[in-house]
């Protein structure tokens, strides 16, 4: 019997998503930026900021979308 | 006896093989992969050629694993995403005994190593770029402009977006890796404070080794299931171009 049925489980489920859908985000961003400025443009540090607030910005764009798409699922959360 | 809580995670070569300059050496991973390989494919071919209109145990077993990896594809992708089924199902089903079994003391964890887990997200998330482009060609592009952008957020929401999509491997990947290491590193390190404390104060944190396992099992299961619903959800996402969204407003 898989526990994610249980309405516990499956709001577990989306909290440990959302935490690591920002830090991946936060992770892609900070390194695009560190690729442009050590390989591409030499623009040190201007690429990592710009890239590390482009990554927060997709991070909390991915974590509303995450929460969207729960809220919009055909049943409750808990009852799939 | 001191021993590191990384213990565990090492890997012990039996079976050294070199492929011109390649190690491929038959390692404990490789071993346990091809036990949880052979433990899924026995299970559910057995409990498949019984057939039995009243089932046994292991046909139940069976029929409620297919049933709720069913209700996962229904409800994130519809019922054009059958056609997934068999991958998602070894997917869900690899994962999750590799998951369990790394919960065995002495038996290894093989969804600890990244390099497992970022083949698994690789694997997925080439097949939703791929298949994007095949149904959709050069319009998949428009993966990258939210729905109802105005132009002149583009030069913003298209970056973000390149992000949003990079980052989609990589939090699949980090996420089995790092909740399946953190979780035997904590079992490790309070193993190794019982053996440490002795008979006097030992018996505490053997008793949160135990109670850590019991919630160990529970996390194996919700990370095979995330693993599950995200991959569903990323080859939906191509499948239906911005389908979802259109739906949301």
């Amino acid at each position: 019997m898989p526990p994610p049925q249980d309405q516990f489980y499956a709001g577990l489920g989306q909290a440990v998503r959302i935490g690591t859908e920002l830090l991946a985000s936060l992770i892609v961003g900070g390194g695009l930026g560190w690729v442009v400025d050590a390989y591409l443009l030499g623009s040190t540090p201007w690429g990592l900021v710009v890239g590390l607030i482009l990554g927060v910005a997709a991070g909390v764009r991915n974590a509303y979308r995450a929460a969207q798409r729960w809220q919009n699922s055909p049943d409750k959360p808990g009852q799939r | 006896m001191e021993e590191s809580p990384l213990h565990p995670f090492e890997l012990h070569n039996y079976f050294p093989i070199n492929l011109g300059g390649l190690d491929i050496s038959i390692n404990k991973a490789v071993l346990i992969m091809w036990v949880v390989v052979a433990l899924v494919a026995v299970l559910m071919v057995r409990a498949g050629s019984a057939r039995k209109l009243v089932p046994g145990k292991l046909q139940i077993l069976a029929e409620m694993l297919v049933e709720f990896i069913r209700g996962i594809i229904l409800d994130t992708m519809g019922e054009g995403g059958m056609k997934f089924f068999p991958l998602i199902a070894t997917l869900f089903l690899f994962i999750l005994f590799c998951n369990l079994i790394g919960l065995i003391p002495g038996s290894y964890t093989v969804t600890s190593q990244i390099v497992v887990t970022a083949v698994f997200a690789t694997v997925v998330y080439g097949l939703s770029l791929v298949m994007g482009f095949v149904l959709h060609g050069v319009k998949f592009l428009g993966i990258l402009v939210p729905p109802g952008t105005p132009g002149w957020l583009l030069p913003l929401m298209v970056p973000i977006e390149l992000i949003s999509q990079l980052a989609r491997p990589i939090s699949l990947a980090v996420r089995l890796f790092a909740n399946m290491t953190a979780g035997h590193v904590i079992l490790g390190v309070l193993f190794g404070l019982a053996i440490s404390g002795g008979l006097v104060i030992g018996w505490l944190p053997f008793a949160f080794t135990i109670a850590m396992n019991g919630l160990e099992v529970g996390i194996a299961f919700i990370q095979a299931y995330i693993f599950t619903v995200l991959t569903c959800v990323y080859l939906g996402d191509a499948f239906h171009l911005h389908g979802h969204d259109e739906h949301a407003h």
